[in-house]
């Protein structure tokens, strides 16, 4: 072990032996359970898109992906180095990415049908289709709450992709969309840690050369629950029960929303998907 | 002066006790001789008599007087054989030998002294040999040096069994038998023990088994306490078994010995049949042999005395390796056996691909102690020991630390044995300083102990090199190969000949239009359809400690009778500081189809969207810090009965590598209360009855994988940009530009998953783990030295932490099933009823003969659906977060018998050992019968993977049969001078070769179902709701797994001086 060890042993038995002894002398103080750090769960969230303002029409309800992290720990190593493997995690700050499926799909289009045998690259290099921003505290606050106020922007602007064996058929028209996100806040406790969120959003969007914009109210729960079941006539329609599942009531490994729950989420006709109508207090 | 000349006769009868008693003894220990002196003629108690006691294992003599009320108390006393003598003006000088102490116990010696004026009768005063401790309800079992020389415990296939550790002897007790890491203890799981050595705690900081296997030769006694303890032993839910280790005494005294199993001389043995493959190898122990000594004396009489000793033992395993090829009939169908319904594959071997490998492991042991006796009053002792073991080199594979296997039984090492192999270490040092002080005429005792216990525990690549390094086989990724498919979805497994090179490859060619039975087409005749290559996967390092201080002072006091009050503080620290990783920083794994390789295990993080920081090694320290408390008092109520009562407190807070509270579990107050009522009022009796409340002490195993969380991440490459290297290796390109995109469009990340945890969240309301206890029993000497007795166990658990989660496995959290946040699960529960009759005779008698005698019959129930700190079904060790409530879909038919739940115990031994003139004859032997245990119907989850779920409820299945076994030793020396022996030993264990049944194949259905709900397997279905369909029923479920351990034998070769 490193000398550097040793002394962070002896340190950390020094801090331990008089935390030790402060137990002794404070018995009845109670000791409580750790508090979570702020964090998104993981993964795409149903969200419904409820538009404050503006001219688009293209966002009504659709998937959300958050991603929360810790950034390299710079006195843990050279955060420069990308193939650095002792780097530790930076505990005392927290970072938010949000990325729209829309802009998603872009790059996907992108990755399809670049070609760079042929010198065909559809990608937006300038632009990340992702907002990156960080909690403004590592815990939640009185109310259990998390707080992003500012991300960067996302953005992904690309020519029209063509198919490449018949150009005749457009696969995506030229267009430049940007979504910012603002103002995210989560719910994060023990039992529902980081699995219901509201944001606020700005959005753009320039399609083959109409461009219109809107702010959104961001509403998105997590995992998202298909919920499509059939109407009198046979038809698929929207069934607002296969949102509220127990694990008694489903089969086995059935992804199912958290039961607090319940009186917030409803099935979108749009996507089949379980999505809030409204929000628990405070978001 | 007058005093010590009528001592003097004294020594005669001390030496006399010498020649038979134990040769090797001890000097501090906490044994405690009592009892009231009164006058024979009146029958009125005597103040001031002089009290002497004396023993060839105390450093000179302990001298107390009566108090006023005759009552005279010697404690701090080691175990062995006492001498008291009592003294007073006007009386007869009295003594009485043979009074033997074990550790720990509490005997109670009364006399009546003769005034020199009685003339008129011969009042023989028959001194009688108590033996029964009437000061505590504590069961369980002494088991001696005496015990252990002479009646064959120790069987050759257990941990530790090379050194002949320890721990196999606890299960002599009534109510302690062998589970898979140890010694269960009264329905309990190993690492629930509290394992204590010279006062030392020596518990795995880790995962709570034991942590110090320590040779018996170096032992002086142990004591298995299954229950009914009071508040001074602290932070276990299971048993305590504490070892006192032999010390100098006042004589040079010492031992050469040497013991050795012959692997060639195991009985046959019945062998359960298995599926061929392509590769296949076959595991025998080749020899295990030991040679140490032990010495031991005074530097100053009667004063300072040492003691030391070392062992070193090898254990080496053969493993014949072969290759094999299918056997096709002569129109290319692959052929197969048709036993009952059950297929076997038939191979036939390849010429001239044998391999023979061996698993080495190198076992070292050492012991040194001094004794100090500063003056009667004042004792100081201080023990070094240590258990170091190393196995597997460049050549040779490892043996398993935890469980004592060869590697290759542990792990899955169907691949390239070169590089895949591993070197172990398991070692431990310990300290253990004690001082041991008497004031006011030992009314007052204070104690004080210091200890320090050192582990390093680690799994290494075969070529020496480190976790993180960037060359040697630390570096070299462990690829899973398994393609199974083609394009077109037809049969295309790697032949072996893709990885190793056999004489003749023609022999793996496939004939034309070849077919397996189903019809589908055979690619090759020796396929791999798995096969680890490439590097040695997970290795790591892990070094634990663990500092421990206490402090306890005793109070002798009057009042209503006498109390014994005690009161103490203790302080541990536990660190464990944890390297690992998977060599080269990941594990690939090879898809179905071929076409790509994902990273399978690989510990690191994401710092941003597709920013990967892999961590090679990934490096923890977690920290335990903990507070005891204890007050008791032990109340001789106008000596008539003892009333004993305690209050512990504990606190336990866990801090993990982010340097944050990970859990707090303060306020773990546990009340200990018994009552003890000897009918006799000699100390040949009691009728006793306790309750008792225990906590677990949490062990670091979970902080290192729950706080700040075990960081894994993984991504997937094209198989093109992965080409092969040696030894079955690959080399994948790490740009994204080779990476599939594994993620939805909306995922910020596009190339990277993160697996393995975040922090996990603990619930606030956390209650800590704890257990209850109700005890009843009686004892009876019925002659001399021969006792026998009976008591009612009832243990039960009050809460249990486990990990959980209400999603089916989306995110985790730590609480008590059944309460707080967690309270719409099942409540955890494991219910031990037990009534346990037995009977022991110490091993004792003339200079002709001595012979001991002790057995115990047990009846017990163990029920409930959590077995405890590890699964036994699948053997995983993770206290506290093993799998069992995951997940709800997971809990229905859990509640039942569990795996431990036999209901009867036999358990009978014995040992005589005649000495005519010169020479020795031994002879021991002993006997155990189990009934069996309870098996399940077990079907796979979709999540989980098989044997998960539980389709009728536990224990249902057909109970396994009884299993018996009976043990012989045989021992043949010789006297050469007075205190030196020579003597040849041989034991056998199973000696009539039982090959009893040990298991059945409780896996009913590979196939994902639901649990049962009305009891009737025609109702089973698929997970998702279709009816099941009975040609999917495992057609080996119900069939042997496996028989008992055959006939091996021991030799051994001891001279003693």
């Amino acid at each position: 072990m490193k000398k550097s060890k040793i002394l962070a042993t002896l340190v950390g038995l020094g801090t331990t032996a008089a935390l030790g002894s402060l137990l002794v002398l404070a018995p009845a103080a109670g000791c409580s359970q750790p508090q979570l750090d702020c964090r998104a769960a993981r993964g795409d969230f149903a969200v419904k898109f409820v538009q404050q303002s503006g001219t688009c029409t293209s966002l009504s309800s659709g998937f959300v992906g958050l991603q929360s992290s810790y950034p390299r720990d710079p006195s843990s190593c050279d955060v420069n180095d990308p193939n650095a493997t002792d780097c530790k995690q930076d505990y005392d700050k927290v970072q938010l990415a949000i990325q729209s499926e829309v802009l998603g799909y872009m790059l996907w289009n992108a990755n399809d049908y670049s070609d760079p045998s042929a010198g065909i690259d559809y990608h937006d290099n300038d632009h990340k289709p992702y907002g990156l921003g960080e909690f403004r505290d590592i815990q939640p606050d009185g109310d259990d709450l998390c707080y992003v106020p500012a991300l960067s922007s996302a953005r992904q602007d690309m020519i029209q992709i063509v198919d490449p064996a018949d150009p005749s058929i457009i696969i995506q028209p030229p267009q430049d969309i940007t979504t910012s996100f603002s103002n995210v806040k989560l719910l994060v406790t023990t039992a529902t840690p980081g699995t219901i969120f509201s944001a606020d959003l700005a959005y753009e969007e320039t399609i083959d050369g109409v461009s219109c914009s809107a702010t959104y109210k961001v509403m998105g729960v997590w995992p998202p629950v298909y919920c499509e079941g059939v109407d009198a006539a046979g038809d698929p329609a929207p069934d607002d029960s296969l949102c509220k599942l127990t694990p008694e009531t489903s089969a086995p490994g059935a992804v199912l929303l958290n039961k607090d729950y319940f009186d917030y989420v409803v099935c979108d006709p749009d996507i089949f998907y379980c999505v809030p109508s409204s929000l628990p207090p405070g978001l | 002066m007058q005093k010590r000349s009528r001592f003097a006769w004294l020594w005669f009868v001390a030496f006399g006790f010498l020649l038979l008693a134990p040769r090797v003894v001890v000097a501090a220990g906490n044994g405690v001789l009592t009892g009231t002196v009164t006058d024979a003629a009146s029958g009125k108690p005597l103040a001031d008599v002089t009290v002497v006691v004396v023993s060839p294992s105390l450093q000179g003599a302990q001298t107390v007087l009566t108090d006023g009320s005759g009552l005279y108390r010697v404690p701090n006393l080691p175990p062995g054989q006492y001498s008291v003598s009592l003294d007073l003006e006007g009386y007869k000088p009295y003594s009485r030998g043979g009074i033997g102490l074990a550790s720990d116990s509490t005997v109670r010696m009364n006399a009546q002294l003769l005034p020199v004026a009685l003339q008129a009768e011969e009042v023989v005063v028959v001194g009688e040999a108590p033996t029964v401790d009437v000061g505590s309800t504590a069961t369980g079992r002494h088991i001696d040096s005496d015990f252990t020389s002479h009646v064959p415990v120790i069987s050759p296939n257990a941990k530790g069994s090379a050194s002949r550790s320890f721990e196999s002897v606890a299960s002599v007790a009534p109510g302690a038998n062998a589970d898979q890491y140890g010694t269960s203890i009264n329905g309990t799981t190993s690492p629930e023990n509290q394992y204590v050595i010279d006062g030392v705690s020596v518990n795995d900081p880790a995962y709570g088994i034991l942590g110090t296997p320590l040779s018996i030769d170096f032992i002086e006694e142990v004591n298995v306490v299954s229950g009914g303890y009071m508040p001074e032993y602290g932070r276990s839910t299971g048993g305590v078994l504490d070892v006192v280790t032999k010390s100098g005494s006042n004589k040079f005294r010492g031992t050469v010995f040497t013991y050795f199993t012959p692997g060639a001389f195991e009985g046959p043995r019945e062998e359960v049949r298995q599926n061929g493959n392509t590769i296949s190898m076959d595991t025998k122990l080749v020899s295990m042999n030991d040679f140490g000594f032990d010495f031991g004396g005074p530097i100053v009489k009667d004063k300072l005395w040492f003691y030391t000793g070392f062992d070193v033992a090898f254990t080496r395993y053969k493993i014949s390796r072969q290759l094999n090829k299918i056997r096709v009939d002569a129109a290319g169908v692959q052929q197969q056996d048709d036993v009952e319904g059950v297929k076997y594959d038939l191979y036939d071997p390849l010429e001239g691909t044998q391999q023979d490998w061996y698993a080495t492991e190198r076992a070292f042991q050492y012991i040194g102690k001094l004794n100090w006796a500063i003056d009667p009053d004042h004792q100081i002792s201080l023990s070094v020991y240590g258990t170091p073991t190393f196995s597997g080199s460049d050549s040779d594979l490892g043996v398993d630390n935890q469980s004592g296997r060869p590697e290759n039984q542990v792990l899955d090492m169907v691949g390239n044995l070169e590089t895949i192999h591993h070197r172990f270490i398991g070692l431990s040092n310990n300290i253990a300083l004690a001082y041991k002080g008497a004031f006011d005429e030992k009314k007052w005792l204070f104690d004080a102990a210091f200890g320090w216990h050192y582990q390093q525990s680690a799994m290494l690549p075969a070529d020496g090199s480190r976790p993180g390094d960037k060359d040697g086989l630390a570096s070299m990724q462990r690829v899973l190969w398994r393609r199974a498919i083609d394009g077109a979805g037809d049969p295309n497994p790697h032949p072996i000949t893709d990885f190793e090179s056999v004489p003749n490859p023609a022999e793996c060619l496939a004939p034309a239009g070849a077919t397996d039975p189903t019809g589908a087409p055979l690619t090759t005749l020796c396929p791999a359809n798995t096969y680890q290559g490439g590097g040695p996967d997970y290795i790591d390092d892990a070094r634990l400690h663990r500092f421990q201080t206490k402090a306890t002072v005793t109070r002798l006091q009057e009042g209503a009778g006498h109390h014994v009050i005690k009161g103490g503080l203790d302080l541990e620290i536990m660190k464990y500081d944890h390297e690992k990783t998977y060599s080269g920083g990941r594990r690939y794994r090879e898809s179905l189809g071929g076409g790509s390789f994902s990273d399978n295990r690989g510990y690191g993080f994401l710092a941003g969207p597709d920013d990967e920081a892999y961590t090679d090694p990934q490096e923890a320290g977690s920290l335990s810090t903990g507070i005891g408390a204890f007050v008791q008092d032990s109340w001789a109520i106008m000596d008539l009965v003892t009333l004993n009562v305690g209050l512990r407190y504990d606190a336990q807070i866990l801090v993990g590598d982010d340097g944050k509270l990970g859990m707090a579990l303060p306020h773990e107050w546990s009340p200990r209360i018994g009552a003890i009522y000897d009918f006799t009022q000699k100390g040949h009796s009691k009728i006793y009855a306790s309750f008792a409340m225990y906590y677990e002490s949490m062990s670091l195993d979970m902080v290192d994988r729950s706080f700040p969380g075990e960081r894994q991440i993984l991504s997937v490459h094209a198989a093109g940009a992965c080409p092969r290297g040696p030894s079955g290796s690959i080399t994948c390109d790490l740009s994204d530009d080779s990476r599939f995109p594994i993620s939805s469009a909306a995922d910020p990340n596009q190339y990277w998953i993160v697996t393995g945890g975040d922090k996990v969240p603990v619930d606030p309301g956390l209650k800590p783990q704890s257990s209850s206890e109700f005890l009843i029993g009686g004892e009876y000497e019925v002659f001399p030295k021969g006792t026998v007795g009976l008591h009612y166990t009832r243990r039960w658990m009050n809460n249990v932490i486990e990990d959980m989660s209400r999603d089916e496995g989306q995110s985790y959290f730590i609480g008590n099933p059944g309460s707080g946040i967690a309270s719409d699960f099942p409540e955890a529960t494991r219910t031990y009823d037990a009534l346990s009759i037995y009977f022991e005779k110490k091993f004792d008698g003339d200079e002709l003969l001595h012979w001991l005698v002790s057995g115990s019959y047990t009846v017990s129930w163990l029920r409930g659906n959590w077995a405890g700190l590890f699964r036994p079904e699948t053997g995983q060790l993770d206290p506290n977060i093993n799998s069992d409530f995951d997940l709800v879909s997971l809990l229905p038919n859990r509640d039942g018998r569990l795996p431990g739940d036999s209901r009867h115990h036999i358990k009978v031994f014995g040992a005589t050992s005649i000495t005519p003139d010169m020479f020795i004859v031994d002879l021991g032997l002993g006997w155990r019968s189990t009934s069996g245990s309870p098996t399940n119907y077990l079907g796979a989850h979709d999540l989980y993977g098989d044997g998960e779920v539980f389709i009728l409820p536990r224990g249902t299945g057909e109970e396994t049969p009884w299993t018996h076994r009976i043990d012989g030793h045989l021992g043949f020396g010789m006297k050469l001078a007075p205190e030196k022996t020579m003597i040849l030993t041989m034991d056998v264990f199973n000696l009539f070769n039982f090959q009893g049944v040990t298991g059945y194949d409780e896996t009913y259905t590979y196939a994902s179902v639901l649990p049962v709900t009305d009891g009737n397997l025609d109702s089973l279905k698929h997970a998702d709701g279709t009816p099941f369909d009975p040609t999917e029923k495992n057609p080996n479920f119900g069939r042997v797994t496996g028989y008992q351990t055959p006939r091996q034998f021991r030799l051994g070769l001891k001279a003693t001086f």
